[in-house]
C-alpha cells in the first residue's frame, strides 16, 4: 500500500524534471503528464487529510491548479515534495471552506460510508470485510483529531512512504521537527485506537 | 513495575521520540543498538513498541484509493487562471524594505540636521566664547546689578567688560542682537574711547570665533546634505525600482 516515490531512479527524476521544465514554458500537456504520475498519491493525501471523497476531490483539483499557476516557483531538486506541499495547503483550505473537523463521525448512517469502495479481499468472507470496514471508520476518525501538522506527518509517513527527509522538504521544517510530529502523532493514534477498541467492544456485548 | 513507574515519571531512557525513529528504522546505528538492548531487559518498553507497530500498521492497512476521474486540468480552466509571473528575485524583493529603510534614515538625518542648526549653533558659539569669559561675567555681575541701579537705564549703557559679561551670560542671544546692544554704547558713551575700543576687540574676536564655529558648524551642514541626498537617491530609486516591478507582474498576470 505505502507509495514510493514515483521517480525512484535517476532517469525517472531526470525525465520527471524535464516536464517540469516543458510546464513552466506553457505546456499543458507535459504538465498533466505529471498530473497523471501524481494524482493518486494526492488525491489520497487530501481523502485522508480531509475525511470526505468530495471535499478530497475538490482538493485535489485546486491542488493541481495551483501547482500549474505557481509552477515557475519550483526551484529544482524533488517534484514530489513540492507538489505535495501545495496538496496539503490546498486542504487546509478546504477544511477552512467547510468549517469542519475532517471525517465522518462513527454515528453516520452507514459505517465507512464515506469510505471509497475499494476492491475487497476475494479470500475474505463477508464479516471479514465489514469488520474491515468499522475499523478504517475508527482509523479516519482517529487521524481526524489529531492536530493538522501531526496528521499530515503520519500520513506522508506511514501512509505515503515519504522518508524525514522528504517530510521534512514537504512541511518545510526541520528534520527534528518531523520526527517530533510524528512521534507525537502516533503516540495520540494509540491512545485515540485503544480507547476505541475498548468502547467497540464494549458495544458488541 | 519500576521500569512503568520510571516511565510514568517520563525518566525513562528512550522516550517516545527515540521508539518512535527505532520502529522507522531509523536513527544512529549505537543508539538503535542500545535502544534494542535495552528492549532486551524492558518489558514496558517492549510494549510500547509493539503498540507503535501496530499504529503503523493499521496506517498502512488503509487501502489506497483510485482517484474518482482524471484531474487533468483543461485549457479551459487553465486559461481563467494563468500563471503567476516567477517570483521577484532576491534582491529586487528587497528594494521596498530598502527604500522604507533609506526614508527613515533620511527622516533621522533630516531632524538632526534642523535639530542642530542656527539658534542651538549661535548658542554653541557663544557658549563657547562663554567658557573664556564666564570669570569675567562673574566678576562684572555685582558691578553690572550696581551700574543698572546708579545710572540711566540705557541699555547700551554698560562697561567694556560688562558688554563681554553680556555677550557671555545671555548666551542664546544672537550675534546680530549682542552687535546691538553694542551700538548705543558707542553713541552714550563717546567719551570712553578706550573703552569702546576694547569693546571693539572684543566684538571682533566674537565674530572670529562665531565665524570658525560657524565653518564648523558649514562643515557639518555639508555632511548633513550628502547624507540627506544620498538617503533620499536611495529611497527613490529603490521605491521606483519596486514599485515598477511590482507593475510589471500585474501586468504579466492579467
Amino acid at each position: 500500500m505505502l507509495n514510493p516515490a514515483p521517480e525512484a531512479s535517476t532517469a525517472g527524476a531526470d525525465a520527471e524534471l524535464e516536464l517540469v521544465r516543458r510546464a513552466r514554458e506553457g505546456d499543458l500537456d507535459a504538465f498533466n503528464a505529471l498530473v497523471e504520475t501524481h494524482q493518486r498519491a494526492v488525491y489520497n493525501l487530501c481523502l485522508r487529510m480531509v475525511g470526505s471523497p468530495a471535499a478530497a476531490e475538490d482538493g485535489t483539483q485546486d491542488a493541481f491548479l495551483s501547482a500549474y499557476r505557481h509552477i515557475s516557483s519550483f526551484r529544482g531538486g524533488s517534484f514530489r515534495p513540492w507538489l505535495m506541499r501545495i496538496a496539503a495547503n490546498a486542504c487546509t483550505d478546504e477544511l477552512r471552506r467547510r468549517h469542519r473537523r475532517p471525517a465522518a463521525s462513527l454515528d453516520a448512517p452507514i459505517a465507512g460510508s464515506d469510505e471509497p469502495i475499494d476492491v475487497p479481499d476475494a479470500a475474505a468472507g463477508p464479516e471479514t470485510l465489514a469488520l474491515r470496514s468499522e475499523q478504517r471508520a475508527v482509523v479516519v476518525d482517529a487521524l481526524s483529531r489529531l492536530p493538522a501538522d501531526q496528521r499530515l506527518a503520519v500520513i506522508l509517513c506511514d501512509m505515503q512512504g515519504f522518508a524525514y527527509e522528504e517530510i521534512a522538504e514537504t512541511m518545510k521544517c526541520s528534520i527534528g521537527t518531523v520526527k517530533s510530529r510524528i512521534a507525537r502523532g502516533r503516540e495520540k493514534l494509540r491512545g485515540l485506537l485503544a480507547a476505541e477498541q475498548m468502547s467497540g467492544r464494549k458495544r458488541h456485548e | 513495575m519500576k521500569n512503568l513507574l520510571d516511565v510514568l515519571r517520563r525518566r525513562h531512557k528512550p522516550d517516545a521520540e527515540a521508539l518512535s525513529e527505532f520502529v522507522d528504522g531509523r536513527g544512529a546505528a549505537e543508539t538503535r543498538a542500545s535502544i534494542e538492548a535495552h528492549l532486551g531487559e524492558c518489558e514496558a518498553c517492549r510494549s510500547r513498541v509493539a503498540a507503535l507497530r501496530d499504529v503503523r500498521a493499521s496506517l498502512a492497512a488503509m487501502p489506497e484509493a483510485e482517484a474518482p476521474r482524471s484531474f487533468r486540468l483543461r485549457q479551459a480552466a487553465v486559461e481563467k487562471q494563468p500563471r503567476a509571473a516567477p517570483p521577484a528575485p532576491g534582491w529586487l524583493r528587497m528594494m521596498p524594505a530598502l527604500s522604507a529603510a533609506a526614508v527613515m534614515v533620511f527622516v533621522v538625518v533630516l531632524g538632526a540636521d534642523l535639530a542642530t542648526r542656527d539658534g542651538a549653533g549661535g548658542q554653541m558659539a557663544s557658549s563657547s566664547r562663554g567658557g573664556g569669559a564666564s570669570e569675567l561675567a562673574a566678576d562684572a555681575a555685582p558691578s553690572i546689578a550696581f551700574d543698572a541701579g546708579a545710572d540711566a537705564p540705557v541699555p547700551g549703557e554698560p562697561a567694556p567688560n560688562e558688554d563681554a559679561a553680556g555677550g557671555a551670560d545671555d548666551g542664546d542671544d544672537q550675534p546680530g542682537a549682542t552687535r546691538g546692544t553694542d551700538e548705543p554704547d558707542a553713541n552714550a558713551q563717546p567719551g570712553t574711547l578706550a573703552q569702546t575700543a576694547e569693546a571693539a576687540r572684543e566684538e571682533q574676536l566674537r565674530a572670529a570665533s562665531t565665524e570658525a564655529a560657524s565653518d564648523d558648524d558649514a562643515g557639518n551642514r555639508t555632511a548633513f546634505r550628502v547624507v540627506e541626498v544620498v538617503t533620499a537617491l536611495v529611497a527613490i530609486t529603490a521605491g521606483v525600482g519596486a514599485l515598477a516591478w511590482w507593475m510589471r507582474s500585474r501586468e504579466a498576470r492579467r
